[in-house]
């Protein structure tokens, strides 16, 4: 309880840019099953949605809410670990816990490597999809919030000149501003009022954490290596 | 060799002519010794029964013979050629008329039934009188021998001494011709002596004038032979009366003759003709009388012999015949009824059959199928018998009336011990083996039994585990309602498939019960649906309504159905396509039956395995027994119903069965 009360008071609310309560998506083709786990998640106050198919979920699930999913391995139709395949496809990142009545080894395998979270097994103490539940929750939360964090220093890239660019590029190389004067053709002087422009549109206080942020976003993602 | 056997042929036949040639000349000769002198005439003639008897006997050629022996006994009296040829020709005709009658009517030589001493005496005997008299006395007229005005007299005469003659000869022949069938014994011999004694000595005293004139009581004296005769035509056999007669009549013409005796006194032509109606009325009433005698004697001894022949098949067989009558009581017991049941037929007599069955049975139901036609039932049952418990079969038959109402019953009953014993064994071998069946196919479906567990057990803990955090929350107070609702039906849910697996897999109650197909039908289903949602299958059921209860061991019909609803499963287990669906149908069949059938729209199943399906270990499955279509065609089979299958290949599989209505369902029946 302690921390699920910590988590839905912590600050990162603020970062999230879709600003949204999580939520537990259930997936099971038995009612009482789909009632049940949803009725444990509401007693710890976190919102669940239920389906009793792979492809009633799919259709209303675009992946912009925050939550996780806890999906049954058989199902009609289209079973578990094809529905896992299909989100994954479509780029939708929630964590995923498995619940199978079937204590199928090779399927837990399949699904754990293939990004689930956890793989339960019917039936399942509440501790153990709860703890399940708010790990996925947490991960997603960190996840969107690292995305949202990257999405932000991406914006902030864009609105640098090429000079400016041209500039930031050559510090990630570690390059000195006289070298980078040097190389650019142009004073040393006018480097140093790139930089401290380069520096401010980024948020950067100093040359060190420029580079940590560029480097964490996809363009420069490569540099690293 | 053919020649030897006509030479002797020939030997043979040509001593029976001379046999018949000295015969009749002898009986000629007897003949002329009575000859009226007057008026050339005869009185006492057993010529022409001789003739009658010996051409009826040796057969029709004879007539010839008898004619030539005619001829040359007569040859040489002052008669001439003429007349004594056509006398010569009347005596052949005249034996062979008459033979040709008794030919006719078929007459038996031994004389032993009436018809045949009528047909001897009224046709045999007359005819061939008739014919020789009459042609004898034309020719004597013809021949100028005799006037006009005497020859109707001449005539009469003639035919008394032939057909009296006939009377006393012929049956004598006739009778002597066949051996005579006679068990003799030391009182018959003596009896038959006696009565031969007192023929003779009754002859000699009526005609031999032995008695004083005072004593004598002239001619109803006469008739003290008719009380010996009558003894000898009750005691003796025909050609013992026949001899008698004759003896009696060969005393009484010899005396007679000689004028002596209660007819003489007036002229011998009158003595004769007196002598001759009494001897004419003495042969026929004799004659009859033991023919009559004889025809008793034989029917006595066919019903006898008939008798004998039906005992000797009732007391002689191990099957048990029992006759009773309308109430029940035992009329009549076979010997081996009292070996069984240790009591002699005597004591069985009397007491009701319901003695023999089991104290049990109340006997009233199953003898009602006697009342209505063909009148006959079978019933089998247990009983104590000297040889332990036995188990008789009874077949019972109703003997009716002329009114169609039941007289009697036979009942006749077999030991079907053996078969019974028989019928157990394999019974509780089909058991023992149809278990078996089962535990394996709940092996098979364990996984996907534990996973339909799985649902309702996770459910429960889930709700209730929810349950417990919410309890201190009065404004979620609806929720935990539902919860705690269905964590109960899941545990109900639970405990169901439990008992359907359970029941599924235990060993005892082979005993038929009235049951409702449907209901069957609807908790396998219940109990493969695992399996079915496990492959994705569609399982549909069609239930024909107002179906007639089936007398049914019930888990073993489950087995069957498990057996064809899994194999249909399988069938379409292994095939990707839309709708792939197995169809349970169940309806009346127009016997009365009520039909099963398992549809799949599978691959179908390949000629070549069709041919083997039924076979035990015959598997298309590569970890499969091969038993379960065996075991479940027994298990139909034990039921009275058939278990067939269609398939074609792309069109699917269809197995059915049909199983009998319950003693007693009628066509419209309540189902539930």
């Amino acid at each position: 309880m302690a921390t699920v009360l910590s988590f839905r008071r912590s600050e990162d609310r603020r970062r999230m840019p879709q600003d949204q309560e999580p939520c537990v998506f259930v997936v099971d083709d038995e009612e009482d099953v789909r009632d049940a786990i949803s009725l444990l998640v509401s007693s710890v106050g976190l919102n669940a949605e239920t389906y009793a198919t792979a492809r009633a979920f799919l259709e209303a699930c675009d992946g912009s809410r925050p939550g996780c999913v806890i999906l049954d391995v058989r199902l009609p139709g289209m079973n578990g670990l094809e529905a896992q395949r299909a989100l994954r496809e479509r780029g939708v990142q929630l964590p995923i816990i498995f619940i199978s009545g079937h204590g199928d080894i090779p399927m837990a395998v399949r699904a754990v490597q293939n990004g689930a979270l956890d793989f339960l097994e019917k039936p399942f103490r509440d501790d153990a999809l709860l703890d399940c539940v708010n790990r996925a929750i947490e991960l997603d939360r960190e996840a969107r919030a690292q995305e949202s964090a990257r999405q932000d220093i991406e914006a902030k890239l864009e609105t640098l000149t090429p000079r400016e660019v041209d500039v930031l590029e050559r510090l990630i190389d570690g390059k000195v501003n006289k070298i980078i004067a040097r190389e650019l053709d142009v004073s040393t002087r006018t480097v140093e009022i790139h930089r401290a422009r380069v520096l401010h549109k980024m948020g950067a206080d100093n040359v060190s954490q420029l580079v940590r942020l560029t480097l964490s976003t996809e363009r420069y993602r490569d540099r690293l290596r | 060799m053919t020649e030897t056997i006509r030479r002797w042929l020939n030997r043979r036949e040509l001593g029976l002519h001379l046999l018949v040639l000295a015969a009749y000349g002898a009986a000629v000769e007897v003949g002329l010794q009575f000859v009226l002198p007057q008026a050339n005439v005869s009185l006492v003639y057993p010529a022409t029964g001789v003739g009658l008897a010996l051409v009826y006997l040796l057969g029709a050629r004879f007539a010839v013979t008898v004619a030539v022996a005619a001829f040359a006994a007569r040859y040489g009296f002052e008669e001439g050629l003429a007349p004594t040829l056509a006398v010569a020709a009347s005596a052949g005709l005249a034996s062979a008329a008459g033979a040709a009658a008794l030919r006719r009517f078929d007459v038996r030589p031994q004389l032993d039934r009436l018809r045949d001493v009528v047909v001897v005496v009224a046709i045999g005997a007359l005819l061939s009188s008739v014919v020789s008299s009459g042609v004898g006395a034309a020719v004597m007229y013809t021949a100028g021998l005799t006037e006009w005005r005497g020859l109707g007299s001449l005539w009469w005469v003639c035919w008394v001494a032939e057909i009296v003659g006939a009377l006393v000869t012929a049956p004598v022949l006739l009778t002597w011709s066949r051996p005579g069938e006679r068990a003799w014994t030391r009182g018959r011999a003596f009896e038959l002596v006696f009565i031969a004694a007192a023929v003779v000595l009754t002859g000699w005293v009526v005609y031999a004038d032995v008695l004083p004139p005072g004593v004598a009581m002239a001619k109803p004296l006469s008739y003290v032979v008719f009380p010996i005769m009558i003894w000898a035509a009750t005691r003796c056999i025909s050609r013992e009366v026949a001899l008698l007669l004759f003896v009696h009549a060969a005393i009484a013409v010899a005396y007679t003759v000689s004028n002596q005796g209660p007819f003489a006194g007036g002229s011998l032509r009158e003595n004769l003709l007196s002598l001759h109606a009494h001897l004419a009325m003495l042969s026929i009433s004799v004659l009859m009388l033991q023919a009559a005698m004889g025809e008793r004697r034989n029917a006595e001894r066919a019903l006898r012999e008939s008798e004998a022949k039906y005992r000797l098949l009732v007391e002689n067989q191990t099957d048990l015949v029992v006759k009773m009558d309308r109430s029940g009581e035992i009329l009549f017991a076979s010997p081996s009824v009292g070996e069984l049941f240790g009591s002699s037929e005597k004591e069985l007599v009397g007491r009701p059959f319901k003695a023999l069955l089991p104290r049990a049975e109340t006997g009233a139901s199953p003898w009602a199928e006697l009342y209505q036609p063909p009148h006959a039932c079978y019933l089998e049952h247990p009983v104590q018998t000297l040889k332990g418990e036995r188990w008789l079969g009874w077949a019972a038959k109703a003997v009716l009336d002329a009114g169609g109402g039941i007289e009697a019953v036979v009942a006749v009953g077999r030991d079907v011990t053996a078969r019974r014993r028989a019928e157990a064994e394999s019974r509780q071998y089909l058991q023992e083996l149809a278990h078996v069946g089962r535990l394996s196919a709940m092996g098979e479906m364990a996984a996907g039994l534990a996973h339909e567990l799985n649902q309702p057990l996770c459910a429960i803990m889930t709700f209730s585990q929810a349950t417990l955090r919410l309890l201190d929350r009065p404004e979620r107070q609806q929720e935990l309602r539902h919860a705690i609702e269905r964590t109960a039906a899941n545990a109900d849910r639970a405990g169901e498939i439990i008992r359907q697996m359970r029941s599924f897999v235990r060993k005892d109650d082979p005993a038929a019960v009235e049951a409702d197909i449907n209901d069957m039908v609807r908790e396998v289903v219940e109990l493969t649906a695992a399996e079915a949602n496990h492959n994705e299958i569609q399982v549909k059921t069609s239930l024909a309504a107002g179906l007639p209860r089936v007398s049914a061991a019930t888990i073993q019909i489950h087995q069957v159905l498990v057996n064809l609803i899994r194999n249909a499963i399988e069938a379409l287990a292994g095939i990707e396509h839309e709708g792939r669906r197995v169809e349970i149908r169940t309806r009346r069949l127009a016997g009365g039956q009520v039909e099963v059938s398992v549809a799949d729209n599978g691959p179908g199943i390949p000629e070549t395995l069709r041919q083997e399906l039924f076979e035990p270990f015959v598997s298309s499955k590569d970890n499969g027994m091969g038993l379960g279509l065996s075991i479940s065609r027994s298990i139909i089979q034990a039921h009275g119903g058939e278990l067939q299958v269609e398939s074609s290949a792309g069109q699917g599989t269809v197995f059915r069965f049909d199983l009998p209505p319950a003693a007693g369902e009628q066509s419209v029946s309540a189902t539930s």
